[in-house]
């Protein structure tokens, strides 16, 4: 099992990201259900084992936070699902 | 992890993955615009090609072309802002705009010996009819319902050249615009 992705914040919002090119932090909020500073943290997390890329983008003088899966969060994603679903069938 | 906690982990996943917004980001506006500008071209070069208006007036699409493409460079720059994603079928949906778009521009453009007479203005509502028919796939009836129509006007004006302007245009504005009148309509 992958430590980082057994938060179910951090696995929500890998999921959240997985059907899209980018999301915003607010819509990775409304999805994980949780604060924007936990959120952040939990991100921070995903960020630093490169799980997740960070971009901050100005849209009205305002930066917006963009975050999108990298190809080694996918897999690790994929590789997590597959644990848990092992260990169901054990 | 234990099987109750990983059976929690992956109904979260499932939810996720099945409420999550995969929707396409259509711009209803600009599909209305290029309906219109299309239809107007048509229109244009039937009555020129009749006589029934002055030649000078067939240089009218190097007015509302680029007109047209500065209206959706703007507004992609306006959606791009105010979404809070980019869907993999958004990203995906925009290469094919921007592949079927600009090989008929350079078909258009480059190969004009090859698409003489009113094939050029088939080849936009060709166009039109593969966005639409893309867009119908993903699930939008509207867009299955405008490819349809599109592709009629083609037939159509093929068996009575002599209305093919009109009838191309008729297809652009039901096809192409009413799509992007749907769409509009389906945000609001």
């Amino acid at each position: 099992m992958d430590e980082l992705l057994l938060s179910k914040i951090r696995l929500a919002a890998i999921a959240e990201l997985l059907g899209s090119e980018w999301v915003a932090f607010s819509a990775l909020v409304r999805a994980a259900e949780t604060t924007n500073g936990n959120l952040g943290a939990h991100l921070a997390k995903l960020v630093a084992a490169g799980y997740v890329d960070e971009e901050k983008r100005f849209v009205d003088r305002r930066p917006p936070t963009l975050y999108r899966l990298t190809a080694r969060g996918r897999d690790a994603f994929v590789a997590h699902v597959r644990d848990m679903q092992a260990l169901l069938e054990r | 992890m234990d099987p109750s906690e990983a059976r929690e982990h992956l109904d979260l996943v499932d939810r996720i993955l099945t409420e999550t917004d995969r929707s396409m980001c259509v711009i209803g506006d600009v599909f209305v615009v290029w309906g219109v500008v299309a239809a107007a071209i048509d229109v244009v070069f039937q009555l020129v090609m009749t006589g029934r208006t002055a030649g000078w007036w067939a240089w009218l699409p190097l007015v509302l072309v680029p007109a047209a493409i500065a209206y959706t460079v703007v507004r992609s720059i306006q959606a791009k802002g105010s979404s809070d994603r980019l869907t993999t079928v958004g990203r995906e949906y925009l290469n094919v705009v921007w592949v079927v778009f600009g090989l008929m521009a350079v078909a258009q453009s480059a190969a004009f010996h090859l698409f003489p007479g009113w094939s050029g203005a088939a080849l936009w509502s060709l166009a039109a009819a593969i966005i639409t028919f893309y867009v119908g796939m993903h699930g939008d009836r509207a867009g299955m319902l405008g490819g349809v129509v599109l592709l009629a006007s083609m037939i159509v004006a093929s068996f009575v050249p002599a209305y093919c302007g009109w009838i191309l245009a008729g297809g652009m504005l039901l096809g192409y615009s009413g799509f992007g009148v749907a769409a509009m309509i389906y945000d609001a």
